[in-house]
């Protein structure tokens, strides 16, 4: 067992540091920098609520490079090992299915969440050259970023696994990850729908990443009392991955190379 | 000697499934063999004669559909194999940004070594496979010939008892091909077990003890090194004439 978690370590540390040899987050930091930078001109549109805005956009901006980049590295993982037959020297080792999906995973996010918080280090850079206050909130912003790149990323590995292509698993996550947005609304209305059709669409409701949970800066922003609070952010976060890299396991346990 | 590798019986069929139609193929039917240790094995076949079939059957990559393959009397595919075995696939990928000494320490740290044996194990490797002045450059900028011998050199970082090796001088250049016959030598002659198919036959004739010449997924025939030897046309001869039977 202990050769497993050291394979997983290996595996994830490997594609940690490959995120970060190759120039992928170079280009993305240096694109968020600069869409940081224009957005010291959107604040002009922003009144009274300059400081606000800008900090507003620039976490946004952080959040949706750092789950675009989650998706599309966790849908192209494995299906780029295959494709380079990458796969064949990993896969002839000592190395249990579970340690390759998992090691693979834990570096995939933990390089998107380095990313963010880059990101996040430049935006604060930037408001305080700016002589904005940071808000308080914005670590919290940033932790919640983190963990919903981490939910999307694991759905959006599993979904690699049965996907015909690295596009259509691209887009399935997004789909997912938008309806995520939308989860309370969609409870509702399977409760209001009734019937065989409720029945069916309810279960179904629980597969989708509820994003909504991690809305930390509204919360936080406004006060308004929707906080679920740290405890169930992050059970939530460790359940829904476990869970998708579980079922990703048991989908890659049985392919053949 | 002792046994080790084995094909009992194996048999692998690939199915496909599309639109709800499934195209069953048989990749290998029924192969029985033994290779001893300390052997080199040579696999001889056109294409899709069931070769890298038979080699992934040994590494866990595919699963049997029937039959038993084993190594060192282990199963096929068990992590207690996996450690035993070293395997160069054809035209192997490795990451780009990564040097050799990086891609070679990586692999053996996956083989179960630890940090500290790395560190001694991958200089000595590369100076083996005549990469010790590049050991520092990223693999980009490395030609084939160079990541071929990256490639034995994580065959053989853990040290294992057998090295697969699935077509290990395609695309290289004569002096290239002439370097790596003579560390494939060198390996065998420090005890390991080699089992390898290509395409070329004059290389093989060169290596290998005993060869076997797959057709259609079946073994068609095992030949000894003293038959080439005293046979007129040599190893190829043998080979054209088995894969034109019944053709």
């Amino acid at each position: 067992m202990n050769g497993a978690f050291s394979a997983c370590y290996v595996i994830a540390l490997q594609s940690f540091r490959e995120q970060w040899k190759n120039r992928f987050f170079q280009l993305v930091a240096a694109f968020a920098v600069i869409a940081l930078y224009f957005g010291l001109i959107l604040r002009e549109m922003a009144g009274d609520q300059q400081a606000r805005v800008y900090a507003h956009f620039g976490l946004g901006l952080c959040e949706l490079v750092g789950v675009a980049s989650a998706i599309y590295l966790c849908s192209t993982a494995v299906i780029r090992d295959m494709e380079t037959k990458n796969i064949y020297l990993l896969l002839s080792r000592p190395v249990p299915r579970w340690s390759y999906v998992a090691g693979k995973f834990l570096g995939l996010t933990a390089s998107v969440m380095s990313a963010i918080a880059c990101m996040g280090l430049a935006h604060a850079a930037f408001m305080l050259l700016r002589h904005y206050a940071v808000p308080s909130y914005f670590p919290a912003a940033l932790v919640a970023s983190c963990l919903k790149a981490a939910v999307i990323g694991a759905l959006a590995m599993f979904v690699s696994l049965f996907s015909t292509s690295i596009l259509s698993s691209v887009v399935m996550s997004f789909i997912f990850w938008t309806l995520g947005h939308f989860l309370s609304e969609a409870r509702f209305i399977a409760h209001k729908l009734g019937g065989v059709s409720g029945a069916v669409l309810a279960p179904l409701l629980y597969a989708v990443p509820n994003i909504s949970l991690f809305g930390v800066t509204d919360a936080l922003d406004s006060s308004i009392p929707s906080f679920a609070g740290w405890p169930v952010l992050f059970g939530y976060c460790v359940l829904y991955c476990g869970a998708c890299l579980a079922l990703s396991t048991g989908l890659f346990s049985r392919k053949e190379f | 000697m002792t046994t080790a590798l084995e094909y009992a019986a194996a048999r692998k069929v690939y199915s496909r499934s599309h639109l709800g139609r499934v195209t069953r193929t048989v990749g290998l039917d029924g192969l029985d063999l033994r290779v001893e240790k300390g052997e080199v094995f040579g696999l001889l076949g056109l294409n899709g004669a069931g070769k890298t079939t038979a080699m992934k059957l040994l590494l866990g990559l595919l699963f049997p559909t029937a039959g038993t393959v084993s190594v060192l009397g282990v199963k096929a595919g068990t992590d207690a194999a996996k450690r035993a075995v070293g395997y160069l696939p054809e035209l192997p990928y490795f990451y780009p940004y990564f040097t050799a000494a990086e891609s070679v320490a990586f692999y053996g740290r996956l083989s179960g070594m630890s940090g500290a044996a790395v560190r001694d194990r991958v200089p000595v490797v590369l100076e083996q496979v005549g990469l010790a002045k590049h050991a520092g450059k990223r693999l980009s900028e490395y030609s084939k010939g160079m990541l071929q011998r990256v490639g034995v050199a994580q065959a053989i970082v853990h040290e294992p008892e057998i090295i697969v090796l699935d077509e290990p001088v395609s695309g290289l250049d004569p002096l290239a091909v002439h370097d790596f016959r003579e560390l494939f030598v060198s390996i065998n002659k420090a005890g390991k077990t080699l089992f390898l198919s290509s395409h070329s036959i004059s290389d093989v004739e060169k290596l290998c003890s005993r060869v076997a010449i797959l057709k259609s997924g079946r073994l068609a025939r095992i030949v000894q090194q003293a038959e080439w030897q005293s046979a007129t046309g040599g190893l190829e001869k043998i080979f054209v004439d088995t894969v034109r039977e019944d053709a």
